[in-house]
C-alpha cells in the first residue's frame, strides 16, 4: 500500500513507523539512497497554503516553486525560487524539502535566514516553532526529530529593500557556487535595518547579526564611510571552501563584491 | 499485491512495481513506453520528461508510489494530439531534430510551455527549455520551432489549439 495521506494526523501516524520518510517533490529523494519507505505528503492541503496575518507571512512547507511564483511572497524569496533547478524540477520540488535537505547550498536559505524566518514543525506530541537558524544544525542536518513534520515557514514582514543573487555556473540546473541575500531599511537618512546571508560558502548560511550593526543606527553618510570597513570585516568572516564548482578565494570575493554592489546601489 | 493506479495516455493502468521504483523504469520496462530516455538519471538533461496532471516533470525523480491516481501523458500519447502535429511539423521545418534523444522531451516542454503562455517570447521559450539538454542542434532551431508554432497558433492557422 502507497502512504499517501491526505491530512497531517495520518501522515504523522504513518511517521511514527520504523523506517519511514516524509518526501514532497522527491527530487532530493530520489537521488539518495531511498532505504526508507516514502509517506507522500503532496495530497495534504493545509501544508500548501500561503497565508498573511497581519504581521507575518506563513508559507505551507508543500508548496512547490512553481506554486509560489503566483503568490504574494517576499521578492527576494520569490528571485531564488525562481532560478532553482529548472521547470520541471520547480513543478514539484518544495520549499519544505529545500528547507529540510539542508544543502549548504540551498538556495532559499540565504533569503529564509535574511528575514528572520521561523519553522514549524508538528509531531502527534505537539507543535514548536523555532528560528531557522536554530533548525538548520549542519551540513544537511536540522533540528528535526523522528515523527516530526515541518508544516509551515512563517517570515515577517519586512518592508525595506530586499534582494537576492545567485552565482553559478550557468542560468538554469546549477548549483550555487555562492548566493547572497541581503536586506535594507532606511527611514529619515538613518539605516533602521541592515542584514546580509550569505549560502554555499559555509556548512550552513553565513549571517553575522554582530557584523550587520556596523551599519545599524547609522546615517547614510557615516555608513558609506563604513563601507570598506565592513566589506573587509566579512571578508575575514567567511571561510568558504575549494570543491567542484568553485574556490575558497573566488567565493570570498565575489560575494564581498555582491554586498558592496548592492550597498553602494542602496545606501 | 494491489498495485499503484494512474492514468497513462488516457487509460487507466496498474502498476505492480514497488512505490519507491522510478517512473522513468516503469514507464520503460513495465509499460514498454521507451519515449522517455534516462539520459543522466538525476534531473538535469530532461530527456526522461513527461506531463503530470500537465506539468512538466523529470520521471527520473519520481518514485511511482508518488503518481498514484495522477494523469500521465508521456510522448508516445502526446504524439497523438493536433498539437503535436503543430508542433512536429514546426519541428521538423526548422531543423530541430538531429540524433532525436532529447526530441521528447523538449516537444513536451514546449506543450508545457504553450500550456501556459500561449505567446511566449524568446527569453520565455528558453526558459521553458532550461531543463532540457540537447547536445545537437545548438538550441537555437529548437526555438524557432516553438515561434513557428506559436505563431501559428496566433494566426488561427494552428486552429487556436493553444
Amino acid at each position: 500500500m502507497v502512504k499517501r495521506p491526505t491530512s497531517l494526523r495520518q501522515a504523522l501516524l504513518f511517521l511514527q513507523e520504523e523506517n519511514t520518510a516524509p518526501v514532497a517533490g522527491c527530487t532530493d529523494f530520489m537521488l539518495g539512497s531511498r532505504a526508507r519507505e516514502p509517506v507522500f505528503l503532496d495530497r495534504i492541503v493545509e501544508l500548501s497554503q500561503v497565508a498573511h496575518d497581519g504581521s507575518g507571512l506563513s508559507i505551507g512547507s508543500g508548496c512547490t516553486f512553481t506554486a509560489l511564483q503566483s503568490m504574494e511572497i517576499p521578492s527576494a524569496l520569490r528571485d531564488a525560487a525562481r532560478q532553482i533547478a529548472s521547470p520541471a524540477i520547480r513543478n514539484i520540488a518544495t520549499i519544505g524539502g529545500n528547507i529540510c535537505n539542508a544543502s549548504p547550498a540551498g538556495d532559499t536559505l540565504p533569503v529564509l535566514y535574511a528575514l528572520d524566518a521561523s519553522v514549524e514543525l508538528k509531531s502527534l506530541q505537539g507543535t514548536r516553532i523555532m528560528p531557522i537558524q536554530a533548525f538548520i544544525t549542519g551540513r544537511k542536518k536540522t533540528a528535526i526529530e523522528k515523527g516530526e513534520l515541518l508544516t509551515r515557514v512563517v517570515i515577517p514582514d519586512f518592508t525595506g529593500i530586499q534582494w537576492f543573487r545567485k552565482v553559478s555556473a550557468r542560468r538554469a540546473q546549477a548549483l550555487s557556487k555562492c548566493t547572497i541575500a541581503a536586506c535594507l531599511q532606511v527611514e529619515e537618512g538613518t539605516i533602521r535595518d541592515f542584514r546580509v546571508a550569505f549560502g554555499a560558502v559555509g556548512l550552513t548560511v553565513v549571517r553575522s547579526i554582530e557584523t550587520e550593526t556596523l551599519l545599524r543606527n547609522q546615517s547614510i553618510a557615516e555608513a558609506k564611510r563604513i563601507v570598506p570597513e565592513l566589506l573587509s570585516a566579512y571578508s575575514t568572516l567567511l571561510s568558504p571552501i575549494d570543491d567542484a564548482r568553485s574556490t575558497a578565494e573566488y567565493r570570498r570575493r565575489v560575494c564581498v563584491a555582491l554586498l558592496g554592489d548592492f550597498l553602494a546601489r542602496n545606501l | 499485491m494491489s498495485g499503484i493506479s494512474f492514468v497513462l495516455n488516457g487509460v487507466p493502468v496498474i502498476s505492480r512495481s514497488e512505490a519507491s521504483c522510478r517512473m522513468l523504469d516503469v514507464l520503460r520496462d513495465e509499460f514498454q513506453l521507451t519515449g522517455v530516455k534516462c539520459g543522466c538519471g538525476e534531473g538535469e538533461c530532461g530527456a526522461c520528461c513527461v506531463l503530470l496532471d500537465g506539468l512538466l516533470v523529470n520521471s527520473c525523480l519520481l518514485p511511482i508510489g508518488r503518481i498514484e491516481g495522477m494523469q500521465v501523458t508521456t510522448i508516445e500519447g502526446f504524439s497523438k494530439t493536433k498539437r503535436f502535429d503543430v508542433l512536429s511539423r514546426a519541428f521538423d521545418a526548422c531543423g530541430a531534430v538531429q540524433c532525436g534523444f532529447c526530441t521528447p522531451g523538449m516537444l513536451l516542454a514546449s506543450e508545457a510551455l504553450l500550456s501556459h503562455n500561449q505567446d511566449p517570447s524568446e527569453a520565455e521559450i528558453r526558459e521553458g527549455l532550461s531543463g532540457n539538454f540537447c547536445r545537437c542542434t545548438g538550441y537555437g532551431m529548437i526555438v524557432e520551432a516553438i515561434q513557428m508554432a506559436a505563431a501559428q497558433n496566433k494566426t488561427g492557422e494552428a486552429g487556436g489549439l493553444w
